[in-house]
């Protein structure tokens, strides 16, 4: 559970200087965890930075954490991960 | 009794995915309105992180001596290269300066000037957080102005103490430019820089400061490479923004 902390800390204060590395830290939590925090990282992306109108309104971010968290969902249960 | 102790947090990720798309969907349709809500809360965060990044990453304390001298000669380099290219624009300034007093153009612009007050590179949509908002009179399509009247985007949210500027060259945006005798389109590719394929026959050279009508004919950056190969009737422009912009800190913002 501390990994998982620190990642997530990571992933927000990583954020605050360059998207990609928050967005490394928010990978490397999906593939172990079923981590809320990236789907949570992804609408905050959008939420702060997406202009009004920008790509056709499409949350672009929250869209990509909604996938990598959903779909990493069948390795996860590969590798028999904790469901933490 | 692994499947049993799984579902708990399977359905806490349900719940906040249900929660974010709710939220996403609440405020498109209240436009935009929830969002200004939370960036309020952040600007005080943004603006204290960027602080702390000038402060700790854009120090010589990471650099080593030979690292520090082949910087010196890069940037003597550079110096040579940018008195080039402010000839070139100044003998575009005057040009425009005669045509604004033949029609009659006020030169005074007004504006404000702000404080920049994000990473450059925090956003992954080539956008910046700036530190003046609808009390200082800034409203949607104005333009930020950096150094020499050089556009570096337009705002594209408001709130009442910050706004949201859109970069020129965000990635993917496509800019339509021009210098005195050609006009073309270029792709942006973030961090102030834009590409495109143009005719290799076209008059331009590096230096060059290209206009952008959609931003009132100001210049939105100038020609940093050409490159073209010989079997090839195109030619790849390089453009770039003439100012780091990882180290702006104050824009003008003007109304378009």
């Amino acid at each position: 559970m501390s990994l998982r902390i620190l990642f997530a800390g990571a992933m927000f204060v990583g954020a605050l200087f360059a998207w990609w590395v928050g967005a490394l830290f928010a990978l490397a939590l999906a593939l172990r965890y079923r981590a809320w925090e990236v789907v949570l990282f992804g609408a905050l992306l959008d939420i702060v930075w997406l202009p009004q109108g920008a790509l056709y309104g499409v949350p672009v971010a929250t869209c990509v954490a909604l996938i990598v968290v959903w779909a990493l969902e069948p390795l996860r249960r590969q590798f028999m991960f904790d469901y933490v | 009794m692994a499947m049993q102790e799984g579902k708990s947090p399977t359905r806490l990720l349900a719940l906040i995915t249900l929660g974010v798309v709710l939220f996403m969907g609440v405020d498109s349709v209240l436009n935009g309105l929830l969002r200004a809500q939370v960036r309020a809360y952040a600007e005080p965060i943004m603006s204290m992180s960027h602080r702390i990044g000038s402060s700790v990453f854009q120090t010589d304390f990471w650099k080593s001596r030979s690292a520090l001298q082949r910087e010196i000669e890069r940037l003597s380099s550079e110096v040579d290269r940018e008195k080039g290219m402010q000839a070139a624009f100044r003998v575009l300034e005057k040009e425009n300066d005669i045509l604004r007093t033949f029609a009659r153009v006020a030169e005074n612009t007004p504006g404000v000037t702000v404080s920049v007050i994000s990473s450059y590179a925090a956003s992954p949509y080539g956008t910046f957080m700036i530190g003046g908002g609808s009390a200082q009179g800034i409203s949607v399509g104005d333009l930020a102005l950096a150094g020499d009247g050089f556009v570096l985007g337009s705002v594209t949210d408001v709130s009442e103490k910050s706004a949201v500027v859109s970069a020129v060259f965000s990635p993917g945006t496509l800019t339509d430019v021009m210098t005195d005798t050609v006009a073309f389109s270029v792709r942006g590719r973030g961090g102030g820089n834009a590409r495109a394929e143009v005719p290799r026959e076209l008059p331009l050279g590096v230096g060059d400061p290209l206009l952008a009508p959609l931003y009132g004919s100001r210049p939105v950056g100038v020609i940093g490479k050409i490159e073209s190969a010989s079997s090839s009737a195109f030619a790849d422009v390089f453009v770039l923004f003439p100012y780091n912009t990882n180290t702006i800190r104050f824009v003008f913002v003007t109304s378009r």
